[in-house]
């Protein structure tokens, strides 16, 4: 099958400056060399905690940051070479919702012209503008008549619908969505995880699923891409990672996350991880893992290991499993 | 007798737009070294009645009704002073925000010694051993290289041991923990759990665990307290409120929840939202989401009535417990 968007060796640096005169001091490595592809139809929930660069790979991916190296390519034409007037039609095939809908959605403008911005921008529908909005408006589970109304006027779960109906405004093929329900109530949560669902099965939509929350990850995902200071260390499909994970990274993870279901809590046993984070900008030269991982030997703070396939799809980057 | 005993507690915060009553009549019990659960989702009012019992409701919020009786005292009573003198001392918390939490400009050793000094009257040199011990106790190592250095050169995880650190420095009866590890990674959440729950045991103190993660509270607590819109709606054991839930709304809340370690096809949502507080419903403020909700429901306000697991405030209890079942399991 032919991947839809094919990332290859993503690199996004920020530099740390320092003084008065701005002097660059170091490099923050915030996604250091990734590589996945993503599959039509399919979500790849793109998981790991704070600060370890998922959030700017998926922002990355559709250049609202300047690539630092690497390509991306959306059904075979590589992105990261186009100018800023050839990336507009390339922007209306990948398209983004992000974390916070108080913050992401102008609170001066009504929702119907939020999206109907986007429609303008990328030329399309011009007849039937308000008919389209009402459409788009109505497919995310709200009514056309909300498109009056301000962002204030509505609850968080509703705002996070209006980031989607604006992101399925211009059609596109790929949607990054970035933590899309970490900022909701769990009930709420579980209305718009089944909404995504439901537009992907209706629209045949690509998710890149970024989240550090993994029993929703499980939940939507169906390949799972791990992630740990800047760099994958083991990918697989969904169930794989959650029954079989290879790196020790992973199963920290998987063991740290409470089940709500005090019978399996009580039988669990925890993989307490000990020891610091590893900087970003003073990255040890081995295994980004290693100062943490229970498991660690002599040539991990030596050597950085490579992502290797183990077959079935599943590939991690660990010397141990090797 | 139990340690908290909180009576028909009523919080209101009077804005301009009007009253929101963000507790409207909570009464549950936390006994000695219980481990109590309050869950809801957010606006529910946990934190506010957590905020009421320390006695730190921020105006224009007030204590409007009911009593909390704590240690055979009632704390709605007690005058500033007095309140000053339990705070911190028999009675503390964690906050959710460790980062904002700490004084910035305070060292660890004054910090956490501040409370000794003032409830335990310690001199310098007991308060500073104290906090070696403290430090020690919840974890963090070289415990006298840290005692003078400040909260910003911590990490997230490690602030948070100092909050609990501080919580702890009296030796406190009780330990309000407001959502401790909502703003933490997960491998530092398990590592804060962990500690959490060898604290229990080991310094039996009890522990009211304010949160909204349910997989939180199946591991930490005995008891869990379930709030919707300012109100109890049920009570019961961890087991029975997790095997067995009689309330309508904290069938959705489990529904709700995708599990790691089991796959589901589609996640089964509340419908709809949560209710204003400022004009709350006349009935059950649950009933406009509820899928079983009848005629009474929307006229009159559900009564709190035993269960043999707990207790729970729902209409559906007078159709007998077959009927609860049959209802629970319709969506099942």
């Amino acid at each position: 099958m032919e991947p839809v968007l094919e990332v290859r060796d993503l690199k996004k640096y920020f530099p740390i400056t320092r003084g008065v005169w701005q002097k660059t001091r170091g490099m923050l490595k915030a996604v250091d060399g990734i590589s996945f592809d993503l599959y039509r139809g399919e979500t790849l929930g793109l998981v790991g905690e704070s600060g370890c660069g998922k959030t700017t790979a998926g922002r990355t991916i559709v250049r609202l940051y300047e690539p630092t190296g690497g390509s991306v390519r959306l059904h075979g034409q590589e992105i990261f070479s186009l100018s800023e007037r050839e990336m507009l039609p390339v922007r209306s095939q990948i398209q983004m919702i992000f974390q916070d809908p108080y913050s992401s959605l102008n609170p001066r403008m009504t929702v119907g012209d939020t999206i109907t911005e986007a429609l303008e921008i990328h030329g399309l529908a011009e007849e039937r503008r308000t008919e389209r909005v009402g459409e788009l408006l109505e497919m995310v589970g709200l009514g056309q008549e909300m498109a009056g109304r301000y962002p204030h006027e509505f609850s968080g779960g509703q705002r996070q619908r209006i980031g989607v109906a604006r992101a399925l405004a211009v059609q596109p093929k790929v949607i990054i969505c970035d933590e899309p329900v970490s900022a909701l109530d769990v009930s709420i949560q579980a209305q718009v995880i089944n909404m995504l669902e439901e537009l992907q099965e209706k629209l045949g939509l690509t998710y890149l699923f970024i989240s550090h929350d993994l029993a929703v990850v499980r939940h939507i995902s169906h390949r799972v891409a791990v992630m740990y200071l800047g760099r994958l260390v083991e990918v697989a499909p969904s169930d794989q990672i959650y029954d079989n994970p290879l790196h020790p990274y992973t199963e920290a993870l998987m063991s740290a996350i409470p089940i709500p279901d005090p019978k399996v809590e009580s039988q669990r046993r925890r993989l307490i991880l000990t020891g610091d984070v590893a900087s970003p900008i003073d990255l040890p030269p081995g295994c980004r893992f290693a100062s943490r991982c229970p498991k660690v030997e002599a040539r991990c703070h030596q050597e950085e290991p490579a992502m290797v396939d183990v077959g079935g799809g599943h590939s991690v980057a660990c010397h141990l499993v090797v | 007798m139990a340690l908290l005993d909180i009576r028909n507690l009523r919080t209101s915060f009077f804005t301009h737009l009007g009253e929101v009553k963000a507790v409207d009549g909570v009464s549950f019990q936390v006994g000695e070294g219980e481990a109590v659960a309050l869950v809801g989702e957010s606006g529910c009012g946990k934190s506010v009645t957590a905020l009421s019992i320390m006695g730190l409701v921020p105006p224009p919020g007030k204590i409007i009704g009911g009593e909390i009786i704590f240690a055979g005292e009632d704390l709605t009573k007690l005058s500033g002073q007095k309140m000053r003198h339990l705070r911190g001392n028999v009675l503390s918390m964690i906050f959710q925000d460790p980062m904002t939490s700490l004084n910035p400009v305070l060292n660890v050793e004054t910090q956490l010694g501040e409370g000794l000094r003032i409830h335990k009257g310690m001199d310098a040199k007991a308060a500073r051993a104290r906090v070696i011990e403290l430090l020690n106790l919840v974890g963090i190592p070289e415990a006298k290289r840290r005692l003078h250095q400040y909260p910003h050169e911590f990490s997230g995880g490690m602030r948070q041991r100092l909050m609990i650190a501080m919580a702890l420095a009296c030796s406190p009866k009780m330990l309000i923990a407001d959502e401790p590890t909502t703003a933490l990674d997960v491998t530092i959440q398990a590592q804060i759990i962990e500690l959490l729950k060898e604290l229990k045991v080991r310094l039996s103190s009890s522990i009211l665990l304010i949160t909204h993660d349910m997989g939180i509270v199946a591991g930490l607590c005995q008891r869990v307290i379930v709030m919707y819109a300012g109100r109890v709606v049920e009570t019961g054991s961890v087991e029975a409120v997790f095997d067995d839930p009689q309330h309508p709304y904290t069938w959705g809340l489990l529904r709700s929840l995708p599990r790691l370690d089991a796959r589901k096809d589609r996640l089964v949502p509340i419908p709809g939202q949560p209710p204003d507080l400022l004009a709350s419903p006349q009935g059950c403020p649950f009933a406009a989401r509820c899928r079983w909700a009848m005629r009474i429901c929307v006229q009159k306000m559900p009564v709190m009535t035993s269960t043999d697991k707990g207790t729970v405030a729902c209409w559906l209890q007078e159709l007998g417990p077959q009927a609860v079942k049959r209802a629970r399991e319709e969506v099942a």
